[in-house]
C-alpha cells in the first residue's frame, strides 16, 4: 500500500528551449511532450509527495536561460537544445549549481562524467555505425552522402561512423539545405552506372526532397536514412519513393500504440498525431528526473545527487541504463520503409 | 423598544441591507464582465473566420500575376506565399516559389480539399514547410492549370482581441495548435494550454462555451471551439476561470472594501456602544428609573419638591461622569425639564388647592342645597299630607325632626302664638321627657323674633338676657318668626349644644320652611277653631240626645272615660283617645229618630219595635252627616252595636271587620248599661256585671266583645268600677 505523503513538494522544472536554433521544430515537439509527461507524472503527485511544476524558458543566450531558471526557482533544467548550445550551457550550470537533462543534445563530445549535463542519448552519431552495418550487409560500396548544412558536426561524425562500418568512403558528399541542386543531380547522373546507394543525414523535409530526387533518377538506389529524418512527416513526404529505404530508428513507430501507461495516457488525452521520437526522448528525460528525485530528493542538490546515482531507469520501451557520464543508452530499432511507413524488424539493446 | 435594541436593530438592518446591495452589485458586475469576455471571444472567432475568407479571396488574382511573371520580379508579392507550384495530380511539374523540386510527388492529403476547378478549399498542413511550420495549402486553377499554393498565415492581427482574460487559439480539428497569441500578451493558463501543443480531447468538446477542469495546472476554464472554413481548421477561445475570478474580484473589491469599511464602522460603533455609550445610557436609564420610583412614591407637593431636588443632584452627579456631549445634553435637558416640572408642579399644587377649596365649597353648597331640598321636600310632603289628613301637629313634628337633622341642631321647637304667649306645638330633640312650657312673647328669644318679625342668630345664648332655657347645655340658638300674611302666628327655635356661628345658608333654608310652618300653624288654628265648633255642636247633640231618651250627663261622662281607657288599651294615639273621650257620648244620637214611646216603653219590645230601635245606629251616622271632623262619631254610631261574633247590628260585622271605635264603645256601653239603674231594672253591682260580661247571662255573652278588650276588662274591671263610681248618677 502506498502511503500518501503528508506534504506535496513542488519540483520546479525549467524547460529551456534554444530559440532560433536548428531544432526549433523538433524542440517544440519535445517541449510539448515534456509537458505531457509532467502532466502524466503529476497525476499521482499527492501520493508521491512530489509535483513537477514546469516553467518554459526560451532564449539564445545560455547564461540568460540559466539566470531565468534561477529566478524561477528551478530545481532542474530540461534543455531542449542542440549539442553545441549545450556545450556553452555547461559552465553556467556549474556556476548555478543546477543540473540539466537534455533530450536532444546527443553529441558524444558531451559525454563527460562529473558535469551537470545529463542526456537521453550518449552519442547519436554512433547510429551511423549501425546504419553502416546494414549498408555493408546490402553490399554497398559506391554510395554518396547527403548531409544537412545545419548541425554539420553531427552529420560529419555520423558519416564517419557509417563509413567506418561500410569500409568505404562515399563517392561524393553533398551538403544541402532542402534539396539537391540541379548541378548536383547532373553530376550524379554521370556516375549513375557505378552508384549503389545514398546516405541521407538530413532532417525529414530535405531528406524527403533529396530522396525523391534521387529515386527519380536512380529508381533502384539504396537509401540509408539517419534517424533525424525518420519522422512521421518525413515518411509522408517520402511517399512511394522511399520504398526499401533503411534506417535505425530512435523510437519504435508503434511506441504510442503500446500498453505503456504514458502511451495510454496520451491516447486518451489527445486526438492528434504525436511524434514517437519526441515522446520517447521526453519521457526518458522525465524518467531520469523522476528517479533522481526519488533517490536524491526534490531540490537542486537532491536532483543532482539522484542523477549522478542513476544506473538503471524504466523507460517507455523497457529499462535502460545510464552511464557514468549521466547519459542514457536506449534501444535502437532498425527499420525498412515499406508502403509509406517505417517497419521495425529488430531491436538493438545497449549493455 | 429599548434604545439598545433599537440601535442594534438599526445597525444589523443597515449591515444586512449593505450586504444585499453589495452582493447584488457584485453579481451584476461579474455577470456584465463575464458576458463582455464571452462576447469578445465570439468576436474573435468571427474575426478569424473573416480573415481566412479574405485571404482566399485575395490570393487568387495574385496567383495569376505570379504565374505569368518572372519569379524573381514577383518575390515581393505575397510574402506569406511560401509555395507556388504547378502540379499535375500530386506531382510537382513547375516550381514558381518555394522549396520544392520539380518531379517530386506530394502527399495526397494536401489535395484533400480539391474540388476540380477554381478555388479549392484550404488545407492546413506542416508538410510543405522545411521547418515543419503549418501552412495553408490550396489548389487553384487558372487557365486550366492547377497551381498549388501554400501560405504562411499571419493571424497576429487577432492579437488585438486578446487580453489578460481571453486566449485565442487557432487549431486543427484534432486539437493541434496552429497559431497562438504572443506569450506575454495572454493569460498564463492560455500559455499552459498552448504550450502543450495539442488541445486535450475534453477541451474540444461540443460547440459553444463549455466549462472544463484543467488539472494539469490546477485550474478550470471555459472554452469555445468554432470550426472555420479551412479543412480541419478551427478557432478556439479560452476564458480562464481565474480570469473570471479576477473579474469577480475586481468587481468585488469596491464592494469588499465598502463591506470592510462598514464592518469596521460597525465594530467601532459596537465597541463605542459597549464600552462608552451603553454604560452611560444604562446609567441614564437607571437615573430615570430612580426618578420614576421617587416620583411614584411621592404623595405630597413637599415630597415632590424633595424628589425633584434629589433628582437634580443625581443628574448633576451623572453629568460630571458623562463624556458624550449628546448624553450630557440629554441630562441638561432632563434637569431643565425637572426645573420646569417643579415650577409647573407648584402652579398645579396651587391650582389643586384652589380646586379643592372650590370642591369643598361646592360640596358644602351642594350639601346645603341638598339639605335645603330635603327640608323643603319634607315641608312640601308635610303640606301635602296635611292637606289630605288635616292633622297638623304630627306633621309639624316631622318637620321639626327634619330641621333638627338637617341643621345638626340639638333641638327644634315650633311655637304657636296665642295672645302674649308662645305655646309649643311640636318639637324635636332635647330630652324627650322634657315637658316644654309656654314662654312669654315679651321675654324670650323666640318672642323677640316674633316681635321684630325677623330671625335672630344668638351665638351665645348665655349672654342674652331674654334667653329662657328650655333645656340644659344649649350654646347657640336660631329663632325665626312664623308669619302668615304678615301677621305672626308662631315662632321657630333651633338650639345648638355647641357653638354655631351665623349660617346664612341655613337661614335661607329655613325661610320657606318657616313660611310653610306659619301656614300650618294658621291652618292648625283654623282647624282647631272648626274642631271646637264641631265639639260644641256634638255637645249640644249630646244634650239633646240625653233629653230625648233620658240619658244622664253622668252616663255620658262615664262613657267618655271608659272609651278613652279602652282606646289606650288598643294602642290608639292620645289624640284618638281624647277624641274618643269626647265623641263616645254621641253613640246613641240615632235614637232621635226612634219614637220616644219606644225608648220609654217599660216592657219588653216586640220584634218590630226592636227592629225600629236597631235603626238608631244607622240613623246616628246619617244625622252626623259627612263632616270630616265627625268621622269617628259616625263610626261609633254605626258600629257600637256590632258584636265580635257577628251577632250584632246594623251590619252584622264580625271580628276585625268591626271598627275599633265600635268595639270600644260596645264594651263600655254594656258595662255602664248593666251597672246603671233603669226603669225596667235595678242598678247591678260591679261583680255581677263583671261575671255577666265575662261569663254571659243569656243576652250578654263574652263572645260579643273584642278579645283584647275583654282580657283588659278581666284584668282591670276595677278601673271600670272606679269610673262608674266617680260619676254615679
Amino acid at each position: 500500500m502506498v502511503v500518501p505523503e503528508l506534504r506535496t513538494r513542488d519540483v520546479v522544472v525549467a524547460i529551456c528551449t534554444e530559440e532560433h536554433g536548428p531544432l526549433l521544430f523538433g524542440s517544440s515537439r519535445i517541449e510539448e511532450a515534456l509537458l505531457w509527461g509532467m502532466d502524466y507524472l503529476n497525476q499521482d503527485a499527492s501520493k508521491k509527495g512530489v509535483r513537477y511544476r514546469p516553467v518554459i524558458l526560451r532564449g539564445s543566450r545560455p547564461h540568460l536561460l540559466v539566470e531565468a531558471a534561477n529566478r524561477a526557482g528551478a530545481h532542474v533544467l530540461l534543455a531542449t537544445v542542440t549539442s553545441s548550445f549545450a556545450e556553452t550551457l555547461l559552465p553556467y550550470l556549474d556556476h548555478a549549481g543546477i543540473a540539466a537533462i537534455s533530450p536532444t543534445a546527443s553529441s558524444g563530445v558531451l559525454a563527460r562524467p562529473g558535469d551537470l549535463l545529463f542526456r537521453t542519448r550518449s552519442d547519436s552519431a554512433q547510429d551511423g555505425a549501425f546504419l553502416g552495418g546494414m549498408a555493408r550487409s546490402q553490399g554497398a560500396g559506391r554510395y554518396v552522402a547527403v548531409l544537412g548544412k545545419t548541425n554539420f558536426t553531427f552529420s560529419g561524425r555520423f558519416l564517419a561512423h557509417f563509413r567506418e562500418e561500410v569500409g568505404e568512403a562515399p563517392l561524393r558528399v553533398f551538403t544541402v539545405d532542402d534539396a539537391l541542386s540541379r548541378e548536383e543531380l547532373l553530376s550524379l547522373l554521370r556516375e549513375e552506372e557505378r552508384l549503389d546507394g545514398a546516405l541521407l543525414v538530413l532532417a525529414d523535409y530535405p531528406m524527403a526532397m533529396v530522396a525523391q530526387q534521387l529515386r527519380l533518377f536512380f529508381p533502384g538506389l539504396s537509401l540509408w536514412v539517419a534517424s533525424l529524418g525518420t519522422t512521421e512527416r518525413g515518411a509522408m513526404l517520402l511517399g512511394r519513393f522511399g520504398e526499401g529505404a533503411r534506417a535505425v530508428l530512435g523510437a519504435s513507430p508503434d511506441l504510442l500504440s503500446g500498453e505503456h501507461p504514458f502511451a495510454v495516457f496520451l491516447r486518451e488525452r489527445y486526438a492528434g498525431q504525436l511524434e514517437p521520437v519526441a515522446v520517447r526522448s521526453s519521457f526518458t528525460a522525465l524518467a531520469m528526473l523522476n528517479e533522481a528525485v526519488r533517490l536524491g530528493g526534490p531540490d537542486r542538490k537532491g536532483v543532482i545527487k539522484g542523477l549522478r546515482s542513476l544506473d538503471r531507469v524504466q523507460g517507455m520501451d523497457g529499462p535502460f541504463t545510464v552511464d557514468a557520464a549521466g547519459d542514457a543508452h536506449l534501444p535502437l530499432y532498425p527499420a525498412t520503409f515499406r508502403r509509406g511507413v517505417w517497419q521495425v524488424w529488430d531491436r538493438i539493446f545497449f549493455p | 423598544m429599548s434604545i439598545r435594541r433599537l440601535f442594534l436593530n438599526l445597525v444589523v438592518s443597515m449591515s444586512l441591507l449593505g450586504m444585499i446591495i453589495l452582493g447584488f452589485q457584485a453579481v451584476t458586475t461579474v455577470r456584465m464582465e463575464t458576458e463582455h469576455l464571452f462576447q469578445r471571444g465570439n468576436l474573435l472567432a468571427e474575426e478569424t473566420r473573416l480573415q481566412l475568407r479574405r485571404l482566399g479571396e485575395r490570393a487568387l488574382p495574385q496567383v495569376a500575376l505570379l504565374a505569368s511573371g518572372n519569379p524573381r520580379e514577383t518575390e515581393h508579392l505575397l510574402p506569406n506565399l511560401k509555395i507556388l507550384a504547378v502540379v499535375e495530380e500530386n506531382r510537382v511539374t513547375r516550381v514558381i516559389r518555394g522549396a520544392l523540386v520539380p518531379g517530386i510527388e506530394l502527399p495526397k492529403e494536401l489535395f484533400s480539399a480539391r474540388r476540380g476547378d477554381g478555388f479549392s478549399g484550404w488545407v492546413i498542413s506542416p508538410l510543405l514547410d522545411p521547418r515543419g511550420e503549418l501552412l495553408l495549402v490550396t489548389e487553384v486553377f487558372w487557365r486550366n492549370t492547377p497551381y498549388l499554393l501554400a501560405i504562411r498565415p499571419n493571424f497576429d492581427d487577432l492579437s488585438i482581441l486578446t487580453g489578460p482574460s481571453l486566449v485565442p487559439l487557432l487549431i486543427r480539428t484534432d486539437g493541434r495548435v496552429i497559431w497562438r497569441a504572443p506569450r506575454e500578451s495572454v493569460h498564463p493558463l492560455g500559455n499552459a494550454v498552448a504550450d502543450r501543443g495539442i488541445l486535450e480531447r475534453k477541451l474540444l468538446g461540443s460547440e459553444g462555451w463549455h466549462f472544463v477542469p484543467f488539472p494539469s495546472v490546477g485550474e478550470a476554464l471555459w472554452i469555445r471551439v468554432e470550426p472555420l472554413d479551412v479543412e480541419g481548421f478551427a478557432a478556439a477561445v479560452i476564458l480562464p476561470f481565474s480570469a473570471v475570478l479576477g473579474a469577480l474580484f475586481r468587481a468585488l473589491v469596491p464592494s469588499l472594501l465598502l463591506f470592510v469599511l462598514l464592518g469596521g464602522v460597525l465594530l467601532f460603533f459596537l465597541h463605542l456602544w459597549r464600552n462608552s455609550f451603553r454604560p452611560q445610557i444604562l446609567r441614564l436609564e437607571g437615573l430615570l428609573r430612580q426618578v420614576r420610583q421617587q416620583l411614584e412614591r411621592t404623595r405630597t407637593s413637599e415630597e415632590l419638591a424633595l424628589a425633584i431636588e434629589r433628582t437634580g443632584e443625581a443628574v448633576a452627579r451623572q453629568r460630571e461622569r458623562v463624556t458624550f456631549q449628546e448624553i450630557a445634553s440629554v441630562l441638561d435637558t432632563i434637569a431643565e425639564v425637572f426645573g420646569v416640572i417643579a415650577g409647573q408642579q407648584e402652579e398645579i399644587n396651587a391650582f389643586h388647592e384652589e380646586v379643592h377649596a372650590m370642591n369643598v365649597s361646592l360640596t358644602e353648597t351642594n350639601d346645603a342645597l341638598r339639605e335645603r331640598e330635603r327640608v323643603w321636600g319634607k315641608t312640601l310632603e308635610v303640606a301635602q299630607t296635611v292637606s289630605r289628613s288635616g292633622d297638623m301637629v304630627p306633621e309639624m313634628k316631622r318637620i321639626a325632626e327634619t330641621i333638627l337633622e338637617v341643621g345638626h341642631a340639638s333641638g327644634v321647637i315650633i311655637d304657636r302664638l296665642e295672645e302674649d304667649t308662645l305655646f309649643p306645638v311640636a318639637w324635636a330633640g332635647y330630652d324627650r321627657t322634657l315637658l316644654l312650657a309656654p314662654v312669654a312673647l315679651s321675654k324670650s328669644l323666640v318672642g323677640r323674633a316674633v316681635r321684630t318679625g325677623e330671625p335672630h342668630w344668638i351665638e351665645q345664648v348665655d349672654e342674652d338676657e331674654e334667653y329662657v332655657a328650655v333645656a340644659e347645655g344649649i350654646t347657640s340658638e336660631v329663632v325665626m318668626p312664623l308669619l302668615q300674611g304678615g301677621e305672626p302666628v308662631g315662632g321657630l327655635t333651633m338650639s345648638f349644644a355647641r357653638f354655631r356661628g351665623k349660617d346664612r345658608e341655613l337661614l335661607d333654608t329655613l325661610v320657606p320652611v318657616a313660611s310653610a310652618l306659619a301656614g300650618f300653624l294658621y291652618m292648625e288654628r283654623a282647624q282647631r277653631e272648626i274642631k271646637e265648633s264641631y265639639h260644641y255642636l256634638v255637645e249640644k247633640l249630646q244634650e239633646l240626645t240625653a233629653l230625648y231618651h233620658d240619658e244622664t250627663a253622668e252616663h255620658l261622662q262615664r262613657m267618655g272615660a271608659y272609651c278613652r281607657m279602652l282606646a289606650e288599651v288598643l294602642g290608639r294615639s292620645p289624640e284618638e283617645q281624647e277624641e274618643m273621650f269626647f265623641l263616645a257620648r254621641v253613640h246613641d244620637l240615632g235614637k232621635l229618630r226612634v219614637p220616644r214611646e219606644l225608648l220609654a216603653k217599660p216592657g219588653p219590645l216586640t220584634a218590630e219595635e226592636f227592629e225600629i230601635v236597631k235603626e238608631h245606629a244607622r240613623a246616628g251616622a246619617e244625622i252626623l252627616g259627612d263632616a270630616r271632623w265627625l268621622s269617628m262619631a259616625r263610626t261609633i254610631c254605626a258600629s257600637h252595636h256590632e258584636r265580635w261574633d257577628g251577632s250584632g247590628y246594623p251590619n252584622g260585622l264580625k271580628e276585625m271587620e268591626i271598627p275599633w271605635e265600635g268595639c270600644v264603645v260596645a264594651l263600655a256601653d254594656v258595662y255602664d248599661a248593666l251597672r246603671s239603674p233603669r226603669a225596667y231594672k235595678p242598678e247591678l253591682p260591679h261583680e255581677t256585671v263583671r261575671r255577666i260580661i265575662l261569663e254571659g247571662d243569656g243576652r250578654v255573652r263574652p263572645e260579643h266583645f273584642h278579645p283584647r278588650l275583654l282580657d283588659f276588662f278581666r284584668e282591670h274591671s276595677d278601673r271600670f268600677a272606679a269610673i262608674y263610681d266617680s260619676a254615679r248618677e
